[in-house]
């Protein structure tokens, strides 16, 4: 650019504006697979990445468990070095049975068949919000998928890899959830950003959905099976003569928190 | 833009969406990417912070399910910001750290725009204030750090942190 005639500002312009026809190239169906198989590229090294930080985070507790260790007693530190790895390690695998002991219960209660993934890596810069999983196409998943954990629903599998898929959770703004209150039976959609989900309610004269009130999704529409958990109830909005009415929930998952999702390959109703 | 550069761009964007996006900074996502292309332009210049912007954004494009192009367009936002400012600035810590928090607006508001343009949803306000607010602040924290480091690299003797 220094040496060429072109400004800076007629540069930016330009790659601007080849972006933005790319953007809009890249929304066409004829480039679903196409791009499909490009995330596909980044899921090895997103996975390579993942096990090094979780390598390197064992590696940094130890290594703090140890000089706290040798403070507090340097005749002990062998004995409670090894009661803490010891300890550390049956919290993680506390931790995990607590996991996989929810997502089995799902699975039991569900009745449909399923996937089990772990997060890869996690995409929450902007007004989006996906998931990458290491399960692909070659272990069954494709687009349309809804995605869960023990917890309550995820999202949806928005595209497919060989052995990567990429999941647009609740907390993205493009997503729709319909779904219904439990104790009060009231039904609206769900969508979501990064602050609380939102729920537009279709008003039920003299009924209201209280805080702490589960929603479930309701079925309706095909595209999610009913009765996954949503969230729960924060606050609830009622107007009179209102056409919509609404109400605060909060998710059931957290975006940042989630490291291992089933996704349900085929469901009972379907 | 050289195939050592373009590989710790990589790196940097590997960084951000398995660990960096895990860890966010008072409830807000980090973005050390936009940082890192506003000083990556402020110190190479125009020319190299499209290159930047294009290349980390598609890259993170591909580890989100954002449609190719929507993030790569935001950071050539913030890096036309970071170019504006450098021709008029000097490239010390305090004006670097203003520009970073512009940029971040910026970012922020062009994927509001596209999320707008494709019909996604339309943003509220107060949301992508919030967003903005939120980028600006780790943007101006993170891009004075990676001036004197990314200065170096540019070779540029001019820089006074």
């Amino acid at each position: 650019l220094r040496r060429s005639r072109v400004s800076p500002a007629r540069s930016f312009a330009l790659v601007a504006c080849a972006l933005l026809a790319m953007l809009f190239v890249f929304q066409t169906p004829l480039m679903t697979a196409p791009a499909a198989s490009m995330r596909g590229l980044m899921a090895p090294p997103e996975q390579l990445a993942t096990s090094l930080w979780g390598g390197l985070g064992q590696g940094l507790s130890v290594f703090g468990d140890i000089s706290s260790l040798r403070a507090r007693n340097r005749s002990l530190a062998a004995q409670n070095q090894a009661l803490q790895a010891q300890i550390a390690g049956l919290q993680a695998q506390g931790a995990e049975n607590h996991n996989l002991r929810s997502a089995l219960n799902f699975e039991r209660s569900f009745g449909g068949a399923m996937v089990a993934a772990q997060v890869i890596a996690e995409s929450a810069a902007g007004l989006d919000s996906s998931l990458t999983i290491d399960r692909g196409s070659s272990s069954g998943v494709a687009p349309g998928m809804v995605v869960v954990t023990g917890g309550g629903l995820v999202g949806i599998v928005s595209a497919a890899a060989v052995a990567s898929a990429q999941v647009q959770t609740l907390a993205d703004p493009r997503l729709r959830v319909n779904a219904y209150t439990a104790t009060s039976q009231l039904n609206g959609t769900v969508s979501g950003g990064p602050g609380a989900l939102l729920m537009s309610v279709i008003p039920s004269p003299g009924v209201v959905a209280r805080a702490g009130e589960a929603v479930l999704t309701s079925g309706v529409g095909g595209e999610f099976p009913r009765g996954i958990m949503v969230g729960r109830v924060v606050s609830f909005a009622s107007r009179p003569a209102a056409i919509l009415e609404s109400a605060r929930l909060a998710w059931a998952n957290h975006v940042t928190q989630i490291s291992v999702v089933l996704v349900l390959t085929s469901s009972p109703g379907r | 833009m050289s195939v050592l550069r373009l590989f710790l761009l990589f790196l940097l964007v590997l960084l951000q969406v398995t660990l960096l996006d895990r860890l966010p900074l008072l409830g807000v996502p980090s973005a050390p990417l936009l940082a890192v292309v506003v000083v990556w332009t402020w110190t190479r210049g125009p020319a190299g912070g499209i290159g930047a912007a294009v290349g980390a954004g598609l890259l993170l494009d591909l580890s989100s399910s954002a449609p190719p192009g929507v993030h790569a367009l935001a950071l050539l936002a913030a890096a036309a910001v970071a170019a504006a400012a450098a021709r008029h600035l000097t490239p010390r810590a305090p004006w670097v750290a203003l520009t970073a928090a512009a940029a971040a607006a910026a970012y922020t508001l062009s994927l509001a725009l596209s999320g707008l343009l494709l019909g996604w949803a339309r943003p509220l306000p107060g949301l992508v204030l919030g967003l903005s607010l939120g980028a600006a602040a780790g943007a101006a924290l993170i891009a004075p750090l990676a001036l004197p480091v990314l200065g170096r690299m540019a070779g540029s003797d001019r820089l006074r942190v």
